[in-house]
């Protein structure tokens, strides 16, 4: 691999000398380690996030589910940026979401796309497994949420055996809501958050 | 320029917190140490799945240990250090095979001193790498092991040239704040 650029290349040249020093012996440190890894694979926050939940914790392999996952993850390496999914869906990013224990089973990852600029319309592209078929009539939920309490309605699905992928479009601030949520639809009353992700 | 870290709870606050059973403390625990657990058990391992396990453990490890923390015997990142290490160990020991990275035996050139050192600054690096905004530590992260250009990384980042220099230097100054200690 590359040297990294020197650091005047780096940062720009208009340093006081006091300052530059300082930031040289940084720039030496960060040569002199090899780089972390890659964002941190699904599987492994997921499996964290029953540690003191369950009195047997899933194994990582256990959640083979996530592996796939885990794998879109890796392969956005820093987790960021933008890249063109299958079916030509223009994500800016990914974000995988945790099961609870209503449904330790599934995992499922939520593509955000560009916004309209002219209609202030959002496209997500959900990638969703794990998840029971439900019976005619029924349907899964996906809501932004905003300290705990749904907030806006993204769109109801229905998921099929293996990986389902689900489009949908919201018009809403992302920015306003902290958290992804899927539920069963259950009218007035949704049932319990089966997966969850942190809006980035 | 002078670039000042944000008033954060502290990893010791946080693995006291750990110890009376609030999950907050610990999923905030995992964020900011859990690349540094999974690189060290990337390099010693040298195996992905393994890696994950031992990050697991440690992790696993973390909440049942909190208890056992005492401050007044060294840092929190330094107790963090040998939990991940120890978990580590274990896990290579299931095989019998020999840890890469985290010195128990002698290797040519290098001697065990040497290289906990290394391993440790290692540690170090990476766990002030993760209190970074994300903006910055990604720029970093590109600059310095991706083997892209800042021209490169800009067009990446779909940003100005101009802003990956910005947070580069940015986030190398508040990054000279975090390791003062390491170059001393």
């Amino acid at each position: 691999m590359k040297e990294p650029d020197n650091l005047q290349d780096l940062i720009g040249e208009d340093l006081s000398p006091e300052e530059l020093a300082r930031l040289e012996r940084v720039d030496s440190l960060l040569r002199s380690v090899p780089g972390p890894p890659p964002e941190l694979p699904a599987s492994l926050t997921r499996s964290i996030d029953t540690i003191g939940l369950e009195r047997s914790r899933p194994t990582r392999r256990r959640l083979g589910l996530a592996v796939a996952f885990a794998a879109v993850l890796a392969a956005a390496a820093f987790g960021f940026g933008r890249w063109t999914a299958d079916e030509g869906f223009d994500a800016r990013n990914a974000i995988a979401m945790q099961a609870t224990k209503a449904a330790s089973e599934a995992a499922a990852v939520i593509e955000v796309g560009e916004r309209d600029p002219d209609s202030g319309n959002w496209g997500l592209q959900l990638e969703i497994s794990g998840l029971p078929t439900l019976a005619a009539g029924r349907s899964y939920h996906l809501w932004l949420a905003k300290d705990g309490e749904y907030a806006a309605s993204c769109g109801y699905f229905n998921v099929g055996a293996g990986t389902t992928r689900v489009v949908l479009t919201v018009s809403y601030r992302l920015k306003d809501y902290d958290t992804w949520v899927i539920t069963e639809s259950g009218g007035a009353k949704d049932g319990p958050w089966l997966l969850k992700a942190t809006v980035a | 320029m002078s670039i000042g870290v944000a008033a954060v709870e502290s990893n010791d606050r946080l693995i006291e917190r750990v110890a009376g059973g609030d999950r907050d403390a610990f999923t905030e625990l995992y964020r900011r140490f859990a690349r540094p657990v999974l690189a060290m058990a990337l390099r010693a391992l040298g195996d992905s799945g393994r890696a994950e396990d031992a990050t697991q453990e440690t992790f696993a490890a973390v909440w049942r240990s909190a208890r056992s923390y005492r401050s007044e015997r060294g840092s929190a990142s330094a107790w963090l250090y040998a939990v991940a290490r120890h978990a580590i160990i274990d896990r290579a020991r299931q095989r019998r095979e020999p840890v890469a990275d985290i010195p128990d035996e002698p290797a040519p050139g290098r001697g065990p001193e040497e290289r906990a050192e290394e391993s440790w600054l290692t540690w170090r690096v990476h766990a002030a790498l993760e209190q970074l905004p994300e903006r910055e530590r990604i720029v970093i992260e590109l600059a310095y092991w991706s083997g892209l250009s800042q021209t490169e990384i800009a067009s990446y980042l779909d940003v100005p040239l101009g802003t990956v220099k910005t947070r580069t230097r940015t986030g190398l100054a508040r990054l000279a704040g975090l390791l003062e200690e390491v170059r001393q």
